[in-house]
């Protein structure tokens, strides 16, 4: 439409911008009132309440001017009651209620639509229908049954829900064909009508092509009847039923559901019984041991399984014999015999508890008042019942435990030698003092024993026949391992003493006895026999006259009382007689000594070596003197007069001047050289004077205690008090100090100091005496 | 007072005191072993127990313990016998 100016007689105003409808809505068109001259035709808001022709605002004035600019601006609602305002408040007309209609004219649609009209020669109004304003549309689903859709359903099947279906259906079937030709040929024939119709009743509401709506119409209404009375006049053939929303039947069917049922099965339940254990560290650790050593028996057979094809007679037979079935009652009492034991051990410490503890704890404190002397603590008392009338003949310590000593019985008495017909030998144990840890059997009295150093199981004794017997204590027999017979090297005189020497070469045990028939001899225990060796036989000392032969002296020979052994030196050793002689010998030359010490008077009852200056020995004899000599020297260092028969005599291990010795009064004495030259550091009665004599004594290794045995056949076992202890101040710190070599070095150097005050130059050979 | 052999279960093989005494001191001090012989055990496995000694004021109770039986000793505790001598002689 060409832009003219308009010839409305309506009002427009130019200046409006915007509509404005509600509660303070700020947004404006974007049509400026300039635009709103283009627009050809003012927008006029239809219908509101009428802002006419008021300018509003700065804002608005500049973009008038600026007409490019499209602000969007915002838009204040002009106030109708006051019309100058523009910074005046709004709220009051904020809050007005303004009125909302909605209506289908479409307020944008030209009202003035204009004409030119040739005839005329004049623009002419064209006055529109109202223009409408699609609101709601909604699609239809329903179509026009002659559609061509709606025939493609009727095929389909079902059929228009008719009453004259129903009415046909009840006259028959037989005009079904007929009707469907006919609906063919219709639907053939208006088939573009059906198009249209279609559209238009599914359309209906919408405003695209209003004129053809319009012209359609008609045709719908003028078509409409004839269509429905051409179908009365066939509907009596009955028509299919259609299926649309009106006349569709939903139909449903529910099958019929099967009642449930549910099965359940349930079984006996399995027969149960409550176990309970409890676990612990040992039963874990028993449980892996037991299944070690099945594993290791499985492996062993397995092994024998193999070795059985090489060796099969020999070796299977030698198993038989070898693996006896283990007797359960055999075990059941070693068992018994072992927990015995300690009960016993527990029962006596019982009842010698308080021994028990002085053994352990007790020191004399008296001693710190008397400046040199000590004294004795008596402690147990040993003793074997059926050796009860017989003497202590010898005493050893086991030299692996300490708490270990052997004891022999025999006597004295040279007229009741063959009086006892059995004796003993027993082993005690400082642990149970009321019974001997072993036992073993001699046909005869025991004059001698010793424990071998490195076997403490072997021990040999000698005996009063002359016999040697070697015993093993891991046997558990009472015999000797070992005999000697007569045949066999058997002494012709009492064996008074034995000892054990170091392996020979090839490694078996030997040992030396020293007999009255005067022979030293050598015996070697080879595999299951005993040999021996005479090493040597002392000479006969006495000048014999005989008338007739001088030779008969040769053969004679002296008797041995005791040997012993240098420390150091394996092959040197000495040999004390019956006639008081002291012979040096060595085991590589049999027939010559090396040298002689006319000792003493009367036979030597023991020769002891000095543990820490191995060229020191002491001797006693039972005529009361006690000497103490170096082996370099024919002449004794010391003596001492003990005022009583000597009955033994022995070196202390802790210190290098102290020794002991017994007298047949009862007494012991305890010299300590370094204190005293002179006199016993103690003198102690053991036992009262007139019921027995002591006969023995020994010092234990390692402890404090010495044990003494007597004519009865008691074993008295005494602690040393600390002053007889007694360790220089040197030795003492040493000893703190873990350094034993030291400690030993110092008590030689005590020994040496001492003993050079003594020893004279050698040309001047005189005899330096400490007689009390 | 005496002495009694019991077996692992706890019944009194020998005995020397009478029936009723044997019968409690057998029960009771099984159990005692079992936990004695655990709790050792427990601590190190290669350990075992080789004896227990139970003193009370009015008697001392011995028990050397072993896999198939215990041998157990009740008497008067040598302190308590002194004592006795002690106050009589006094």
């Amino acid at each position: 439409m060409p832009n003219l100016p308009l010839k409305s007689p309506g009002k427009t105003s130019f200046a409006k911008s915007a509509l404005i409808r509600g509660k303070g809505s700020g947004t404006a068109t974007p049509f400026g009132g300039v635009a709103g001259k283009k627009g050809g035709g003012g927008n006029l808001p239809a219908g509101g309440p009428g802002h006419e022709g008021e300018a509003n605002g700065i804002l608005e004035g500049i973009s008038s001017l600026h007409s490019w600019i499209k602000t969007q601006t915002m838009i204040r609602p002009t106030p109708k009651i006051s019309r100058g305002k523009l910074n005046g408040t709004y709220e009051e007309d904020a809050d007005e209620d303004v009125v909302i209609t909605l209506t289908a004219k479409n307020p944008q649609a030209p009202k003035n639509v204009v004409r030119f009209d040739y005839t005329s020669g004049e623009y002419i109004n064209i006055k529109l229908s109202e223009t409408m304003i699609d609101h709601l549309e909604i699609e239809s689903t329903c179509f026009h049954r002659d559609s061509v859709e709606a025939k493609k359903q009727i095929q389909a099947g079902g059929g228009a829900m008719n009453a004259s279906s129903f009415r046909h259906l009840a006259k028959g079937v037989v005009k079904r064909d007929r009707i469907i030709s006919l609906i063919n040929t219709e639907g053939l024939d208006e088939d573009e009508h059906d198009e249209d119709l279609d559209e238009e009743r599914t359309k209906r509401n919408q405003t695209a092509k209003r004129d053809q709506v319009a012209r359609d119409a008609e045709k719908v209404k003028a078509v409409k009847p004839r269509r429905r009375d051409s179908d009365d006049e066939d509907g009596d053939g009955g028509d299919k039923k259609l299926q649309n929303q009106f006349s569709f039947v939903e139909r449903a069917t529910q099958t019929m559901n099967n009642a449930m049922k549910s099965a359940a099965i349930q079984t006996e339940p399995p027969p149960r019984a409550n176990f309970s254990d409890s676990v612990n560290q040992w039963i874990i650790f028993d449980a892996y041991t037991a299944y070690e050593k099945q594993k290791e028996l499985q492996e062993e057979q397995e092994k024998n399984k193999g070795k059985k094809e090489e060796n099969v007679s020999a070796y299977s037979i030698k198993r038989i014999l070898s693996d006896k079935k283990p007797d359960p009652n055999e075990d059941l009492n070693r068992n018994m015999l072992k927990a015995a034991k300690i009960l016993e051990r527990m029962v006596n410490q019982n009842t010698y508890n308080d021994i028990a503890l002085d053994f352990k704890y007790w020191e004399d404190a008296s001693d710190e008042f008397r400046e040199t002397e000590g004294t004795l603590l008596p402690l147990w008392k040993f003793n074997f019942e059926k050796a009860r009338d017989m003497e202590i003949t010898c005493l050893c310590w086991n030299p692996c435990y300490t708490d270990l000593f052997a004891a022999s019985y025999g006597t004295y008495n040279f007229y009741e030698q063959d009086k006892p017909e059995e004796s003993y030998v027993c082993v005690f144990s400082l642990k149970n003092p009321s019974f001997p840890e072993y036992l073993c059997k001699a046909h005869c009295g025991v004059m001698c024993v010793d424990i071998h150093p490195r076997h403490p199981h072997m021990l040999a004794a000698g005996l009063a026949d002359g016999s040697v017997a070697v015993y093993n204590l891991q046997v558990h027999s009472q015999d000797p391992f070992y005999l000697s017979t007569a045949n066999n090297g058997k002494h012709q005189d009492i064996v008074w003493q034995i000892k054990w020497a170091k392996d020979n070469l090839d490694g078996y045990l030997n040992f030396y006895s020293v007999s009255g028939d005067g022979r030293v001899t050598n015996w070697t225990i080879v595999k299951t026999a005993l040999w021996h060796t005479d090493t040597m036989s002392i000479k006969f000392s006495r000048h014999l006259e005989n008338f007739s032969e001088e030779l008969v002296r040769d053969n004679l020979r002296e008797g041995g009382r005791c040997v012993n052994f240098n420390p150091t030196d394996e092959t040197m050793f000495l040999v004390g007689t019956d006639e008081g002689v002291i012979y040096k010998c060595t085991t590589e030359y049999s027939s010559k000594y090396l040298e002689t010490y006319p000792a003493h008077n009367t036979s030597i009852y023991n020769i002891a070596w000095n543990q820490y200056v191995p060229s020191i020995f002491i001797t006693c004899a039972s005529e009361w003197m006690i000497k103490i000599w170096d082996h370099n020297s024919r002449k004794p260092l010391f003596m001492f007069d003990l005022n009583s028969q000597v009955g033994d005599v022995a070196w202390a291990p802790y210190s290098s001047t102290v020794f002991a010795a017994v007298t047949i009064d009862g007494k012991v004495h305890v010299f300590d050289l370094h204190v005293d030259k002179y006199h016993p550091v103690c003198s102690q009665p053991i036992i009262p004077r007139k019921k027995a004599r002591l006969n023995h004594v020994s010092f234990n290794l390692h402890h404090p205690i010495l044990i003494v045995g007597d004519s009865k056949g008691t074993v008295h076992c005494v602690k040393l008090s600390p002053n007889l202890r007694r360790q220089t101040k040197e030795v003492k710190t040493a000893l703190a100090n873990k350094e034993p070599k030291k400690a030993l070095e110092l008590e030689i150097k005590k020994l040496e100091n001492l003993l050079a005050m003594v020893r004279e130059p050698q040309d001047n050979k005189g005899r330096k005496e400490d007689e009390p | 007072m005496g002495m009694m052999v019991i077996n692992p279960d706890g019944v009194a093989v020998r005995t020397t005191m009478d029936s009723t005494h044997t019968n409690s001191y057998s029960a009771i001090l099984s159990r005692l072993t079992d936990q004695a012989r655990s709790a050792i055990r427990d601590l190190d496995p290669l350990n075992e127990v080789t004896f227990i000694r139970l003193r009370s004021r009015k008697n001392e109770i011995l028990i050397a313990p072993d896999k198939e039986f215990n041998l157990i000793v009740v008497q008067t505790p040598a302190d308590v016998e002194s004592n006795h001598a002690k106050q009589s002689t006094q």
